[in-house]
């Protein structure tokens, strides 16, 4: 460290220095008429870092959840279609409908026939070697 | 400016202008205007030279900031340029013969004689500080008129300390050998 530093200060060089050579302050309205100067002129610059910049995950997670909103929502839709239009599947522990309870069951409004219908069909299927 | 932004870091704003923050930029701006401005009206001696240079600086800055070393206090970085900046318009501009001139010395109410002894002085020293190096005057000035300790302007000048205290003895040294004449004028 060398012997002279900020206690060398000379009031009578600074008082001179100051007259001969000014004051630097910026009064405040002048301060922030630059700064306000300095951010316009860099504005452009700015928004090309804006542009170029990647974006943040939380960002990628907004923008795509945007998309797989909507996205989200019509394929719940069609699977729920899908499920109530498909056919019913027979649970493991059902019986698989024997073929003659099958053509009965498809005839409309079986149930309204009655026991007779119903029983004709079935002779006419026993005869054919059918059993219920 | 907002509270939270005044207490920012400025890593936290170089790294939110990195991706293109106004605000951030703006603050960064203000924090370190004055400083800058005096530096700029030091090294080349006249408001609107000055006021072009601060903002040539900061934009450079900005134009820069990818090669910015983030882990480095910002303020030192941002002086060299300023000051590489400004010495190299100084070479470019011709200052005028009122560059410096300040309100303050324009005073009324003293006495011709009085007024051609003081103009005597701002003369002299005028001429003896553009005698010397460069960075001398700006320091010379920055420590005896603006008040700036030895390691501020080592800061902003991205010099060492001592460097600066040197540069500051042997200014002061040819300042004093011009004033010495005038020295009479003390006891007033």
């Amino acid at each position: 460290m060398m012997e002279h530093d900020d206690k060398d200060r000379d009031p009578m060089l600074a008082g001179a220095l100051r007259e001969a050579m000014g004051g630097t302050r910026l009064d405040e309205a002048a301060e922030d008429a630059l700064a306000r100067r300095i951010v316009a002129a860099s504005a452009f610059r700015l928004a090309v870092l804006r542009r170029a910049r990647p974006f943040t995950w939380w960002e990628q997670t907004a923008r795509w959840s945007r998309v797989a909103g909507p996205i989200g929502v019509v394929a719940a839709a069609a699977g729920i279609a899908l499920a109530m239009l498909a056919p019913t599947e027979a649970s493991a522990d059902e019986a698989p409908l024997p073929l003659a309870e099958a053509v009965v069951s498809a005839i409309p409004g079986h149930d309204a026939l009655g026991a007779l219908a119903s029983d004709t069909i079935w002779t006419v299927a026993g005869t054919a070697g059918v059993s219920r | 400016m907002t509270p939270a932004d005044a207490g920012e870091s400025d890593a936290v704003l170089v790294a939110r202008i990195r991706a293109g923050d106004t605000g951030a930029y703006d603050t960064l701006v203000r924090r370190h205007l004055r400083g800058a401005y005096t530096v700029a009206r030091r090294l080349l001696g006249n408001k609107e030279d000055a006021e072009d240079l601060v903002q040539d600086a900061f934009i450079q800055a900005l134009d820069r900031l990818d090669r910015f070393d983030a882990s480095r206090p910002f303020a030192p970085w941002f002086y060299r340029i300023l000051t590489n900046r400004g010495l190299n318009a100084k070479k470019s501009i011709r200052l005028r013969t009122t560059a410096g001139l300040h309100e303050e010395m324009v005073g009324g109410g003293e006495s011709p004689q009085r007024a051609a002894e003081r103009g005597e002085l701002r003369d002299a020293l005028r001429e003896a500080v553009s005698t010397l190096p460069e960075r001398q005057q700006t320091i010379v000035q920055l420590a005896e008129i603006d008040g700036w300790t030895s390691a501020e302007i080592a800061g902003a000048l991205g010099m060492a300390d001592g460097t600066v205290r040197w540069h500051l003895h042997e200014a002061r040294k040819a300042l004093r050998t011009v004033l010495a004449p005038l020295r009479p004028e003390e006891g007033r």
